[in-house]
């Protein structure tokens, strides 16, 4: 059976689910269904519709039957988000994330912080930015931390160079030399180390982390740094 | 009502019954007809009692009509139980399942096809929905607001995810 036969049998076998399907109460309303289908409510909005489908038949059914009906000569529209996204690629989208704002200012409070703190001369010198481990020549992921983090808002941001599309990220994150967390299929470049996991090491503990990005052609990128505890 | 809104509810109930044909299940394809005929003629009250607010799009005429219909087919959804006439028999062998083997085996694989899909990682599992929903993959990369070439190796990483489920279950597709 080839590739195209065996999606058409899935896609059947996965209608039939519709057949006897009841739904359940946490089932969308009908016009927010086709919203989603019609792209007129925003990404992540959008995505729980699919999660939901994804386990309900009816609503499976009732998404298809929007496509069937939306598709047509009309241009859909798009949210905001989606028109900046195209506009300015990834910016734009981080630019409408509400978390944004509270991820820099918390940088911005650390660094703060650790500008006003006086000199240790038994602390290491440390860099402006959190300090690449690996990757030679020219880095395909770069750190967006601050080389310290509060335990309990320990956000760890990168960015891929430019032309590369990520598919999903793996973070890796380690302290003396023990892996802590680990975290695949990671759709967004940014990760909020849990603060029980960093409970057991003291302040100016040296957190190594590691992202490993599957790529769209099918190639993968890898780097590490470290930022330490506040 | 104008000749020419006459016409677009005559084409919005013949759009209407053409998608119901092609997404219900077999036990409400009798109904399809009046499923459409009511959509539309709540539209046209609807249309009367709004005579003069401004034209309606087309667009907005489906939206509305997918409204009523889908409330309607969940309403049909919850009655507890149809007693079967002969009439009632001879359309389910009618039905476009004509082979009950294959519809159980269908049903099977659709469930463990469920169970599988929620096993998924978050993006994989997505992006297979929507292809087995019948997207094509620039389709569900609009969607879901990825590049195609993402949204390929997303289905492509799932599909095989999905694979390996099934055959663990002892399904092949």
């Amino acid at each position: 059976m080839n590739q195209t036969e065996e999606t058409s049998r899935l896609r059947e076998a996965f209608a039939k689910l519709s057949e006897a399907a009841d739904g359940g109460r946490d089932c969308p309303p009908p016009d927010l269904l086709w919203k989603a289908v019609n792209g007129e409510i925003g990404r992540r909005r959008r995505r729980r519709v699919i999660d939901h489908i994804s386990q309900c038949g009816r609503c499976a059914l009732e998404w298809r039957l929007a496509a069937e009906l939306g598709s047509g000569p009309e241009v859909k529209r798009r949210t905001v988000g989606e028109i900046l996204r195209n506009v300015f690629g990834g910016l734009g989208a981080f630019m409408l994330r509400p978390a944004w704002m509270g991820t820099v200012a918390m940088a911005l409070l650390a660094i703060g912080l650790w500008t006003m703190m006086p000199n240790n001369p038994q602390l290491p010198p440390r860099p402006d930015v959190a300090e690449t481990i690996r990757g030679e020549g020219r880095s395909d992921i770069t750190s967006l931390v601050p080389d310290t983090l509060p335990r309990d808002a320990f956000v760890l941001r990168w960015r891929l160079r430019e032309g590369l599309e990520p598919v999903e990220f793996t973070i890796i994150v380690s302290a003396d030399s023990e892996e802590i967390v680990r975290k695949s299929a990671l759709e967004e470049s940014e990760f909020l180390v849990p603060p029980e996991a960093l409970n057991p090491f003291p302040g100016q503990t040296r957190i190594v982390w590691q992202v490993k990005a599957i790529l769209s052609d099918g190639t993968t990128a890898a780097e590490g740094f470290s930022t330490y505890v506040k | 009502m104008p000749q020419s809104v006459n016409e677009d509810f005559a084409q919005l109930r013949d759009r209407l019954t053409v998608a119901l044909r092609q997404v219900c299940p077999f036990w409400m394809r009798d109904s399809i007809d009046d499923l459409a005929q009511n959509a539309v003629m709540r539209l046209m009250r609807s249309a009367n009692r709004d005579e003069g607010k401004g034209a309606l799009t087309a667009f907005y005429l489906r939206r509305v009509a997918y409204s009523v219909v889908v409330d309607e087919m969940r309403r049909l959804n919850r009655r507890p139980e149809i007693a079967l006439e002969d009439d009632a028999l001879d359309s389910v062998g009618r039905s476009a399942h004509p082979n009950p083997e294959r519809l159980c085996i269908n049903e099977e694989l659709g469930l463990s096809i469920q169970r599988c899909l929620a096993r998924l990682l978050e993006s994989r599992r997505r992006a297979v929905t929507l292809v087995l929903q019948g997207d094509s993959v620039p389709e569900a990369a609009g969607r879901l607001g990825w590049t195609t070439k993402k949204t390929e190796n997303l289905v492509y990483r799932g599909l095989n995810d999905l694979r390996v489920c099934l055959a663990k279950k002892g399904l092949k597709p």
